[in-house]
């Protein structure tokens, strides 16, 4: 990775963090918040693929985690986790499809919160498994899948590099 | 060849990175101090930054607010309204009250809320996560705020301070399921203990078999030795008893009185514990 992608990752990273702390906090639908944080996670490991996914979603989750008073690697783990499992996927799959990357970041949503309430009931935080787990898993991941095209353009921004452009053979 | 060498890093990245998360968990679970010296300097740097950028995003947040709650404002209004005209009622019988109260108080010569130094502050942040049942306030350390302190609303209890830094202090609301505090009916002696479900403003709380609670009944803060909540601090009325003979005790479960999502203003009491 060159010099431009890390200060790509960085500004989009830290502007991810302040939107979810500024704006999203308070901006809810049913009493949840959205989750961009999860969103650029999963959509940096299908644009990038397991490795860069993997540390994406790690720096992201490990910013979440400094922001909330939970313990701190919960969220870089499922997120580390969420990451990659999306780039295996994306790179496991053949055929192409307008929809696949949309229903991939629903679906990862989903399965990335159930990974985080099982990691919190190991961890001691046992009062994630509440009755309105349901709520929140739907909510992120029916919006996360909504504006997933936009996350995954500018995970694209983030990854491209125009030498690789060029020439993609020396990836 | 080439795609097993790149399967086999992406496989070596993961596991350093789960072991790293792995790490920082067992550092966090000792309360190992860098840790959080680290979230305290994230907060300070941070919460000027998202409260510039929360100016931005205000004009955002009151057309959002305005969408998707309107029908609850309006609802809102026409119930704050009746309870206008309700406490407009209340004042006149509840000043002579007051003064007997006061007196009792003086003789007595317990702590109470009102004799505590107080510090006003502004809810800047709410929960973060969907997971995370704090808020941030703008005032901290330099306003004398310190770790452990209650905040408190208009109608009573909201949390404790969690973490302060010089102009900042982190919030752990009562519905948060680490939060705990000592608790009784007014007027009796029966002490329990009330924790917070993690799901809005539900509380639970534990008794005694003797303990006599019904529902409606109000829990106030038992203000124990060495408690960090004085005593009286109202926390919610209850909204059922059950009570349980094989595990000897009533479980009790309560409303808060204040609703814990929409709040702006708090106030911090400067409270110091009884040894």
């Amino acid at each position: 990775m060159t010099a431009s992608v890390y200060a790509r990752s960085a500004v989009v990273l830290l502007s991810v963090l302040v939107l979810q702390r500024g704006l999203l906090s308070d901006a809810r639908i049913a009493g949840v918040a959205l989750d961009l944080l999860l969103l650029v996670s999963l959509a940096a490991g299908l644009t990038g693929g397991p490795d860069r996914g993997a540390a994406f979603g790690f720096a992201a989750g490990l910013g979440m985690d400094l922001l909330l008073q939970g313990p701190l690697g919960l969220t870089a783990l499922a997120f580390c986790l969420a990451g990659y499992v999306a780039g295996r996927y994306e790179g496991s799959t053949v055929r192409a499809s307008r929809w696949r990357p949309v229903i991939t970041v629903g679906v990862g949503s989903a399965a990335t919160y159930g990974l985080y309430v099982v990691l919190g009931w190991v961890f001691g935080q046992r009062s994630m498994l509440s009755d309105r787990l349901w709520v929140i898993v739907l909510v992120v991941s029916l919006v996360n899948a909504i504006i997933s095209p936009l996350a995954l353009r500018v995970m694209r921004w983030v990854w491209h590099d125009p030498v690789v452009g060029r020439y993609p053979a020396i990836r | 060849m080439a795609l097993t060498r790149r399967t086999s890093r992406s496989r070596f990245t993961l596991v350093l990175l789960i072991l790293t998360s792995i790490t920082l968990l067992t550092l966090d679970a000792r309360n190992f101090g860098p840790v959080e010296s680290v979230r305290r300097g994230v907060l300070s740097v941070l919460a000027p930054v998202g409260d510039a950028f929360g100016g931005l995003f205000d004009p955002v947040r009151d057309a959002w607010d305005g969408a998707t709650g309107y029908d609850e404002l309006a609802s809102e209004n026409d119930d704050l309204r009746a309870r206008i005209a309700e406490l407009e009622g209340q004042i006149a019988s509840g000043q002579a009250a007051q003064a007997e109260l006061d007196q009792l108080k003086a003789q007595l010569d317990l702590p109470f809320v009102n004799e505590i130094p107080v510090v006003r502050a502004t809810v800047t942040s709410g929960a973060i996560g969907n997971f995370d049942q704090t808020i941030e306030i703008d005032k901290g350390s330099d306003q004398g705020i310190r770790e452990g302190m209650p905040i408190v609303s208009g109608a009573g209890l909201v949390g404790e301070v969690v973490e302060v830094t010089g102009g900042r202090s982190v919030v752990r609301l009562v519905s948060d399921p680490a939060f705990q505090a000592g608790v009784r009916k007014p007027g009796t002696d029966g002490l329990g203990v009330v924790r917070g479900q993690g799901d809005g403003g539900r509380l639970r709380a534990t008794f005694d078999l003797s303990a006599e609670l019904a529902e409606g009944d109000l829990l106030v803060t038992s203000g124990a030795s060495r408690s960090q909540f004085p005593p009286d601090v109202p926390v919610g009325r209850v909204t059922s008893v059950t009570r349980d003979e094989t595990a000897l005790e009533t479980r009790v479960e309560l409303e808060t009185l204040s609703s814990l999502s929409d709040l702006t203003y708090v106030t911090a009491l400067l409270y110091e514990p009884t040894a």
